[in-house]
């Protein structure tokens, strides 16, 4: 998206990497609303169509009448998909859930962290220096100089 | 004589999966497959990684065996006999299992 002085760009389906690809100019003078919907449905469309873990860009390059059919179904709802893709968009933000956070809240999903199952102790084989002020795991010569130096139990 | 010590639930363990339990000071890794009644206990202790990782590990079947592979080098041990597959000088500790009313319990015997 680039701003401009009467509205917003969309550019669309750009690539980064070893494959690098200039995006298209898919849209001009969008206010907040059509540019957000035109989001949408642009990614609802290419979920619905892409294969999996396909880049856009790739999805665009094997787009049957590329660039001007991807607008065809965006602006002019050619297949009268667009208020379906919208609702999958508005299902997908309203049911999304942060999976450590939902991880965090469950105490049965937290038991699979814990070192022992039958036990709140730790694992007493785990060693760690520090180094440039951040924890590591020690090696296995530091190791021997921290039991050696640790008191006894 | 024989000295069994119920450690948690079968319920606890995922299915194809293990947990690690303490008994007596030693760590052991007990596994439960999808399509075996029974669970498996091995040391827990990785002696190639040098590490307390093998209840982590994914478990599986090579040939008739079961084994645990180690989620560091990804040797194979049998759950059976602790044996090894690609070093069978290493033989890691096995204990005696069973399921007394829900309850997964280990023998401290061996």
């Amino acid at each position: 998206m680039i701003a401009t002085e009467s509205g917003w760009n969309l550019f669309v389906c750009g690539n980064g990497g070893m494959r690098p690809r200039h995006a298209d100019l898919f849209a001009t003078d969008l206010d907040d609303e059509t540019l957000i919907k035109y989001i949408d449905r642009i990614l609802m469309f290419y979920v619905r169509t892409a294969d999996r873990l396909q880049r856009t860009s790739v999805w665009m390059e094997n787009l049957e009448g590329g660039l001007d059919y991807l607008k065809q179904v965006i602006i002019d709802d050619s297949l009268k998909i667009n208020s379906d893709l919208e609702d999958g968009m508005t299902k997908v933000v309203s049911t999304y859930q942060c999976e450590w956070k939902t991880t965090l809240k469950s105490p049965e999903k937290l038991k699979r962290f814990k070192h022992f199952i039958n036990s709140d102790e730790q694992d007493k084989n785990l060693y760690y220096v520090r180094e440039r002020g951040q924890r590591r795991p020690a090696t296995e010569a530091e190791k021997i100089e921290l039991i050696e130096l640790s008191p006894a139990d | 004589m024989k000295d069994w010590i119920a450690v948690c639930q079968m319920d606890e363990i995922a299915p194809d999966t293990g947990v690690c339990a303490t008994l007596d000071g030693e760590q052991v890794a007990v596994f439960r497959f999808a399509d075996d009644t029974r669970v498996y206990a091995i040391s827990n202790y990785d002696p190639f990684g040098k590490a307390n990782v093998l209840s982590r590990g994914i478990i599986g079947s090579v040939g008739q065996q079961r084994v645990v592979a180690s989620p560091l080098y990804k040797q194979h041990f049998d759950l059976e006999t602790g044996i090894c597959l690609e070093d069978d000088q290493v033989r890691l500790k096995t204990y005696l299992t069973r399921i007394e009313g829900g309850r997964v319990e280990l023998n401290t015997v061996q």
